[in-house]
């Protein structure tokens, strides 16, 4: 391949047959989608048979970089995992930085594409465009950081290791793909199709480099990005001081930090669980990703354990979420969602859930008996003993945590209350509350993977003032930027890029490091249309899948009933006008479906 | 329309800071404004006390890179900022007297010709190369505007020709003052009006730049500092101050700012959806005078705070207070 960016390889494996093989990556695929997210997103469109069973052989895995990965760009070693969702039964595409992605480019394979089911445990090692499946059944059953230790021996003390944990491998729907030992693939349960599969890991290491068309204009596009990186308030001083944590009081002044299941948006406590608390109490140092100028990772140590995090969205599901201030149990509960391996957001979104349940009285007696005994008190808000004991039922499958681990609509359903369930296409929300944050409950209720703050982070203008301060609770131009937002942070998981940046870069930053990698000229608008051609991508799969208009929904909480006190008192959600606009500005129709037109301009069909 | 917002200027009564903007001119500003224009209205500041060598010498590189008007620093910097920026059409500015203003007639005089001096004798490139920002005396301006024509002139003989800005600290003046001082500056032989050093009570404002405007004409330059980071803010401040296209000259138009690649970058974003932009109504609370008056005089700080009353945005001060 004559493209800089590429290696122009693609490995797969196969893991019913145990066959491994290369072949070329399509270019035009490449230059329509890029790589990382949208790449891996049309090639499981192409392979895909619509309605297969997330969990059945058939399923895909497909890891992919970006162009941008290895090239020694700034903060771009993220790499994406695409596959169909076990949790939402969406398209899934679950992002992690760390090590793993540029050692994973360095193999030589731009994408590795895992198919069928393997016999008994294995792992793939594959080292500089040699892949082989080796054994794993004596990994099985080790957590993330056991396995992770294991596989360094075996192979490579320089490789770098994704795996599953043992919520992978018994099934947890929400289940992660850890690499580098506590880096998360968190949502949707990309872990859980692992599991599925036999695989327990992905060993990776290399020397192959990312070629690059034009190195002159490379080296000064990266150094303005990096220029605009070191000088930006956010990425200069407040996450490489406090992590994403610092976003706890922030979030919370505004009235919008979800507690106590979404009840609320104001946690009286908020200071003990925040960012700046954890530098001083369990602070050891940062923890970076590779090529990262900002490492916003917190390496931390409580009284008796140590690991990495929790970062903002983990603080906040296994704490104001659950209405639970002990910051201590809150990093444990989070070391048990690392080192078991799956999503702290759904977990903690899904124990707050049961907390509703318990409290309500929605749960019937012998459940509640058994919860009791296995979590050694009630299930109520503010139990940071049983939240982390949750955290290994889930982790463990066991128990009660068998329940958990079905992700909260399932468990608010089974109890006749899918309404206490704070999802979005079964995908458990995040931490901004849409009553407080008018775009993002439009974010959340169109986003391809469900509940998810990352495909339109549009906190930052309508919290941090980044790129510009809006009215947060106003609705005018709202859909349009919403819209910019989804198109360029699916331009920038493709990338390769870590989504932090876009609080310094605009689009022509992006689109000025992509071009010059590549040596194919690209503005900014060029790369917002590419974005946009992944994003309708996405929606025709889920449409493929059986989602409708009606998908496209918030829980009723957020439009029948207000917050109580706080900064955004008295708020509720009208999604619908939003909504509309949305649709019409997209180019779809009434019922959320892209026209014909705009798929032609995208170069899209349906099928 | 800034005319018809501003019809009543010296008028206090049911005014509300000009902080609402009507959006089709906007975007007929965004739409006529190119990056590359942008840059050329920007002088790249760094005041700061501690500023050493590399910030200075790293901005000049982000001038020279991005076309900027011109680098803006202190006088002491004179000893080598010249051959950073010779061959280049960067300009070199220099603040007088800063931040106070109070040195005597002689002194700014001597500073000025002292500065100009030492710059030509460094950038070998002759006369041209120049700008002075000078500081007024404020509290004599106050009680006898004549000895502020008098630094005006001392300056602009010490500048022997160049390029001359007067910092008025608007922040420190009534609506009356401003106007006042807009004229002697004129008069006296100074090319640009600037409303603030940026580290006075109040930084650019629209209001006041539009009365700068105002007062001194089309055919004078402005220059709008303090507190500018971002490029909505940027077309807000031509929206009141460089509203005709042919204002948007760098000999009549002039930004001051710190931040001139977060202003090109944020430019960036509004180019990639302008009536995504400006409908959703970005917060002026960097152009509102609210938060900005505590340090100020009684007569002039109440102006404000009458007016913040009645001000459509005040509601985002509850966000803003922690």
């Amino acid at each position: 391949m004559e493209r800089g960016g590429y290696h122009g390889k693609v490995l797969r494996v196969d893991l019913t047959t145990g066959e491994v093989t290369t072949e070329s990556l399509d270019e035009i695929l490449a230059r329509d989608y890029v790589g990382g997210r949208g790449l891996g997103s049309a090639i499981l469109w192409n392979e895909l048979s619509p309605r297969t069973d997330a969990l059945s052989p058939q399923n895909k895995l497909i890891l992919a970089t970006g162009p941008l990965n290895g090239t020694g760009a700034a903060l771009s070693s993220r790499y994406e995992i695409v596959t169909k969702s076990p949790l939402t039964n969406t398209i899934l595409s679950a992002n992690s930085g760390g090590r793993f992605p540029i050692a994973l480019k360095r193999t030589g394979f731009d994408v590795v594409i895992v198919q069928g089911a393997a016999p008994k445990p294995c792992y793939l090692w594959v080292d500089d465009e040699r892949a082989e499946l080796r054994d794993a059944s004596s990994l099985w059953g080790l957590d993330t950081h056991q396995t992770t230790e294991r596989l360094l021996e075996a192979t490579s003390p320089q490789a770098s290791v994704a795996c599953i944990g043992p919520a992978g491998e018994l099934g947890v729907l929400y289940a992660s793909v850890m690499n580098d030992m506590d880096r998360a693939a968190g949502r949707g349960g990309a872990g859980c199709v692992m599991g599925a599969k036999n695989l327990k890991a992905i060993v990776v290491q290399g020397t192959h480099k990312t070629p690059v068309a034009n190195l002159e204009g490379f080296q000064e596009a990266r150094k303005a990005a990096l220029t605009m990186i070191s000088e930006a308030p956010l990425t200069k001083n407040a996450l490489k001081e406090y992590g994403t944590a610092v976003l706890i009081n922030i979030i919370n002044q505004f009235g919008a930090l979800p507690t106590r299941n979404f009840q609320e948006g104001y946690f009286p406590d908020a200071d003990s669980v925040s960012g700046e608390t954890l530098k001083e109490l369990l602070y050891e140092g940062s923890a970076g990703c590779a090529t990262c100028a900002v490492a916003c990772g917190r390496a931390t140590r409580t009284t008796h354990r140590s690991g990495e995090g929790p970062e903002y969205e983990t603080m906040w599901a296994l704490g104001p979420d659950c209405g639970v201030k002990d910051l201590e149990l809150i990093a444990e509960a989070n070391y048990n969602c690392n080192e078991l391996g799956f999503d702290s957001i759904s977990a903690g979104n899904t124990i707050a859930c049961a907390m509703e349940l318990w409290e309500r009285g929605y749960l019937d007696a012998p459940t509640m008996d058994s919860i009791r005994a296995e979590l050694g008190g009630e299930l109520r808000f503010g139990n940071g003993q049983a939240v982390l004991k949750a955290t290994e039922l889930i982790g463990r499958n066991e128990g009660f945590g068998q329940m958990l681990g079905e992700g909260s609509l399932r468990l608010a359903s089974r109890f006749g209350h899918p309404e206490l369930s704070m999802s979005v296409k079964g995908l458990e929300l995040p931490a901004y509350d849409p009553r407080g944050f008018r775009s993002m409950g439009l974010a959340y209720a169109t986003s391809t993977r469900g509940g998810c703050h990352l495909r339109a982070y549009f906190i930052g203008p309508e919290a941090l003032a980044t790129p510009y301060a809006v009215d947060r609770f106003g609705s005018e131009g709202k859909a349009a930027l919403v819209i910019l937002y989804q198109d360029l942070s699916a331009a920038i998981d493709s990338l390769g890029l870590c989504m932090f940046t876009i609080f310094a870069l605009s689009p022509e930053h992006y689109a000025s490091l992509l071009s010059t990698v590549t040596g194919e000229p690209l503005d900014g608008k060029q790369l917002l249309t590419i974005g946009e051609r992944i994003w309708n991508l996405e929606r025709l799969f889920n449409l493929r899948e059986g989602f409708t208009k009606k998908d496209d929904a918030l829980p009723p909480r957020f439009s029948q009933e207000t917050l109580p006190r706080g900064h955004s008192k008295n708020q509720v959600v009208d999604l619908e006008p939003l909504l509309e606009e949305y649709y019409r500005l997209r180019g779809w129709d009434v019922d959320g479906v892209p026209t014909k037109d705009k798929l032609a301009q995208l170069g899209l069909r349906r099928s | 329309m800034a005319a018809k917002v501003l019809s009543s200027v010296l008028d206090d009564q049911a005014r509300v800071p000009l902080v609402e903007f009507p959006p089709q001119d906007l975007l007929e500003i965004i739409e006529g404004l190119t990056v590359e224009m942008l840059a050329s209205l920007m002088d790249a500041t760094d005041l700061k006390a501690d500023t050493q060598e590399p910030k200075i010498r790293k901005i000049a590189e982000w001038a020279l890179e991005y076309g900027l008007a011109s680098v803006c620093v202190n006088p002491v910097e004179v000893d080598f900022l010249p051959p950073l920026l010779k061959g280049s059409q960067v300009k070199e500015c220099y603040v007088l007297d800063f931040p106070l203003g109070k040195s005597s007639l002689e002194s700014k005089r001597r500073q000025a010709a002292e500065t100009v001096d030492k710059s030509r004798e460094l950038r070998g490139e002759g006369p041209g190369q120049v700008e002075l920002d000078m500081v007024i005396n404020v509290g004599r301006f106050k009680k006898d505007p004549e000895y502020t024509r008098a630094e005006i002139e001392a300056v602009v003989d010490g500048a022997d020709g160049e390029l001359v800005k007067v910092i008025i600290r608007s922040g420190e003046l009534t609506e009356e003052e401003i106007v006042r001082a807009c004229s002697l500056v004129k008069e006296a032989g100074a090319d640009f009006v600037k409303n603030s050093t940026g580290m006075d009570v109040m930084g650019a404002t629209p209001e006041h730049l539009w009365l700068m405007r105002e007062t001194v004409g089309p055919h004078f330059g402005v220059k709008a500092a303090g507190g500018i980071s971002d490029a909505m803010t940027v077309v807000r401040l031509i929206y009141a101050a460089a509203r005709e296209p042919e204002l948007r000259d760098p000999l009549r138009f002039r930004i001051g700012t710190s931040a001139p690649l977060t202003i090109l970058s944020t430019m960036d974003w509004i180019k990639a959806h302008p009536q995504g932009w400006v409908e959703t109504r970005v917060i002026p609370c960097t152009i509102c005078p609210h938060g900005q008056t505590s340090n100020q005089r009684r007569e002039v700080r109440e102006i404000y705070i009458k007016r913040c009353r009645t001000c459509p945005f005040r509601r985002y001060r509850e966000d803003k207070d922690f």
